[in-house]
């Protein structure tokens, strides 16, 4: 079943109570709220995503909610709750979906050490995959919100799940978190986008989810070979350039934008060192989304340099 | 006190029930053992039964992301040892890791997927302006800054503001001796000094005696007002105690104790690891406690104790346990500092929690 | 006599090569570094057996074929700093 498939009430009535068990990528999580936007929001951006049965083993067990007190009265808060810890400070109750993908992200990145998990967007066309790496500011969301809807299967948008014998990519399709004037560039781009609730002033500024499409969440459980690591970087002055990357440089990034390189040590030092030899290296300076889009389809059609 | 024994207790004294566990009892144990900073001994515990194939994969990940944090770790750790043992080599002083550190450089069972967060060193009170002079010099800074928290560290505790590598990040616990010097028990320290023991390969690291270390494990955590690790406190002094494997163990250690002037924590130690981990080290028996072992622990602690050693997780807490580490809060406070130091460090703690 | 260095057998490096470029990782730091052939042929050096600056000029000039002038020397002492302050070498104990 999925979660779009149960009605607003039953929804909002079994995440006040035992909670739902969401499949997201390869994880298992256990999702309590009593915030009716957190639950609305979820259903417009985690429609798609199948639901566990009840019991068993669930990877996170993860719950937003007003903090106690009277504080939740003159000035509305949530907290992010890890199984009853509270790791993060509360942010106002606008903020709530938002604080539920970054928590999840701190989860991920904290207890899941099975993969090397870099800062980077996974999308696939023709049995190619492309891993971009990209700091806050290259663009990277913002052209993978392009190339989802134009066709391109999403594996992610903010991490990339690499397998530490195989190099597979496991997808783990989740809303792309689009951030101030990325959220107007997106609707001119594709007027049928759909967009989450609008959360404003966070610490990233205005921030606002696309769904994910229909086709990428239904394979969740697909995982898929990667050929490319593609370093995008936006710049509204920069010509549309595709140009290899020396690997030694590519092994640099793909170390800075990692979130547990530190913690596989050895075994995330060969991986990450395999993953360039397998792949082709290159960077993609872009200023706008259609050039992008064309020079991304030149890369799987390896057809860089005509 | 009856209380239902929660699951991961039932596996710590119990093993063989881990290739029997559901899923569902596999998530609670996950988390009653997260919360308590002993995933990575649940890792070993299904290593060494030969467990793993019947654990579910998905549990399987989180057992195995713990222990790549540990090796994590424990890689780092002791190139840190090796960069401060360089640091402090020309002071021609000893320096004796202490708790986890010191574990790890033994390759002792304790250390296996044990995480920790600073490194902890004892050294001759002496050489401590030397030390810490020397450290400064190599990117050691200190880390409580304002006039009230060094003084209060330098009067009356047992080590120094803890200092913090500008670039590592790594936290160093200097101590000179074991309690703070307002306690009531003042071990000789020079005594267990005396007792240390250099360690292979290395000119000025050494470590205490195995005596020594599980005398000083059960002080601590008998002294601790924060009790959030106790369980996994609890579950390191049996690991120590099995470590020694002697016959004459007991008998050592509460000569030994005696010796130090710290019996009780050592008879509560063993009180706890028999009513709670229901674990006796070889030829213990009631003259190890002190006289009669029902006796050991005061009537009015002993349930507080009991609750702190629940796992740290919301499945096994209530009202009871808040209020009992209120209590043993106070408590420690108490064990380490005479009365009229207690109130106004106290109102200055809640004050600083407070602004926060 | 000078001092001798070499690589911490208890940290041993790990090396991944592309053309004239090469990747080490020291497992003590945690840290990676990317070092051209020259650089990687002298910590090479280094993690056979530990020299003090002289040896290695003698070593690193007969391998490479290169001349054992003050150049070379200037270059290894800067090496060599490099790699202490990086903890890729060890100050040898033996």
């Amino acid at each position: 079943m999925k979660l779009a498939d149960i009605s607003k009430t039953d929804l909002s009535n079994r995440l006040k109570n035992e909670g739902i068990r969401l499949r997201i990528g390869p994880f298992v999580i256990l999702l309590n709220t009593r915030i009716e936007a957190l639950s609305s929001a979820l259903k417009l951006l985690y429609g798609e995503s199948e639901l566990a049965i009840d019991g068993g083993f669930s990877d996170f067990h993860i719950s937003l909610d007003a903090p106690a007190g009277l504080r939740g009265y003159y000035r509305p808060q949530v907290l992010f709750y890890f199984d009853g810890q509270v790791p993060f400070k509360p942010l106002p109750i606008t903020h709530a979906f938002p604080l539920f993908e970054w928590g999840l992200n701190w989860c991920i990145a904290k207890y899941v050490h099975q993969y090397l998990i870099l800062h980077a967007a996974v999308l696939e066309k023709n049995n190619r995959s492309i891993i971009m790496p990209g700091p806050p500011g290259s663009g990277k969301s913002t052209l993978c919100a392009a190339l989802a809807l134009r066709g391109w299967r999403l594996l992610s948008d903010e991490m990339a799940l690499v397998g530490l014998e195989d190099l597979s990519l496991t997808p783990v399709t989740r809303p792309v978190a689009l951030k101030n004037e990325s959220i107007d560039i997106i609707q001119r781009f594709e007027s049928d986008a759909v967009l989450g609730p609008l959360s404003y002033d966070t610490s990233k500024g205005t921030v606002a989810h696309l769904q994910p499409p229909v086709d990428s969440m239904s394979r969740y459980l697909e995982k898929s070979g990667v050929s490319y690591i593609v370093m995008p970087r936006y710049s509204p002055e920069s010509s549309n350039e595709v140009r290899e990357m020396q690997q030694s440089s590519m092994l640099k990034e793909l170390i800075r934008n990692s979130f547990n390189y530190n913690i596989l040590r050895e075994e995330g030092f060969r991986t990450a060192c395999r993953l360039v030899d397998a792949c082709g290296c290159f960077t993609l300076d872009f200023n706008n989304l259609d050039d992008a889009l064309t020079s991304m389809d030149r890369v799987i059609h390896n057809s860089v340099n005509e | 006190m009856p209380i239902k024994l929660p699951l991961l207790l039932k596996i710590l004294v119990k093993p063989d029930y881990l290739p029997d566990l559901d899923d569902s009892e596999w998530d609670l144990l996950v988390r009653q053992a997260r919360a308590s900073s002993l995933l990575g001994q649940i890792y070993y515990l299904v290593m060494e039964g030969g467990y793993l194939e019947s654990v579910p994969e998905r549990v399987r990940h989180h057992l195995q992301s713990e222990n790549r944090y540990f090796e994590a770790q424990k890689k780092s750790v002791l190139w840190e040892i090796d960069n401060i043992s360089g640091t402090l080599a020309h002071l021609d002083t000893p320096i004796i890791l202490l708790k986890g550190a010191a574990y790890l450089k033994r390759g002792y069972s304790v250390s296996r997927g044990r995480i920790f967060n600073d490194i902890d060193i004892l050294v001759r009170q002496d050489q401590l302006d030397r030390i810490e002079a020397s450290l400064k010099q190599k990117g050691w800074l200190s880390t409580h800054l304002n006039d009230y928290d060094q003084r209060y560290y330098r009067q009356w505790m047992h080590e120094i503001p803890p200092l913090k590598h500008h670039t590592r990040g790594t936290v160093l616990d200097i101590h000179h001796t074991i309690l703070p010097l307002t306690s009531s028990n003042r071990p000789d320290i020079m005594k267990m000094f005396d007792a240390s023991e250099p360690l292979v390969n290395e000119v000025n690291i050494s470590v205490l005696s195995k005596t020594d270390m599980f005398i000083h494990s059960a002080t601590h955590l008998f002294h601790e007002s924060e009790l959030s690790h106790a369980l996994r406190d609890l579950v390191d002094l049996r690991l120590l105690a099995e470590e020694q494997g002697s016959e004459l163990f007991c008998n050592e250690l509460t000569n030994r104790a005696k010796e130090l002037d710290l019996s009780w924590p050592v008879s509560y130690a063993l009180y706890y690891l028999k009513t709670i981990l229901q674990y006796q080290p070889a030829e213990c028996n009631h003259d190890h406690f002190g006289g009669k072992e029902e006796k050991t622990v005061p009537l009015f602690l002993a349930p507080l104790f009991t609750r702190a050693f629940m796992p740290n997780h919301h499945s096994c807490t209530n009202f009871f346990s808040h209020v009992a580490s209120w209590l043993l809060y106070i408590r420690g406070h108490w064990l380490r500092m005479p009365f009229y130091l207690l109130i106004p460090h106290l109102v200055r703690k809640a004050l600083a929690r407070d602004k926060e | 006599m000078s001092d001798y260095w070499g690589v911490d057998k208890q940290f041993p490096l790990h090396w991944h090569q592309w053309g004239d470029m090469h990747a080490v990782y020291h497992p003590g730091s945690g840290q990676t570094h990317i070092v051209d052939n020259l650089a990687a042929h002298t910590l090479k050096l280094l993690e056979t057996e530990p020299s003090n600056t002289a040896e290695l000029v003698t070593k690193l000039s007969k391998s490479l074929d290169m001349d054992k002038d003050d150049d070379l020397y200037e270059y290894i002492e800067k090496a060599l700093d490099e790699f202490k302050r990086l903890g890729l070498i060890a100050y040898n104990k033996t």
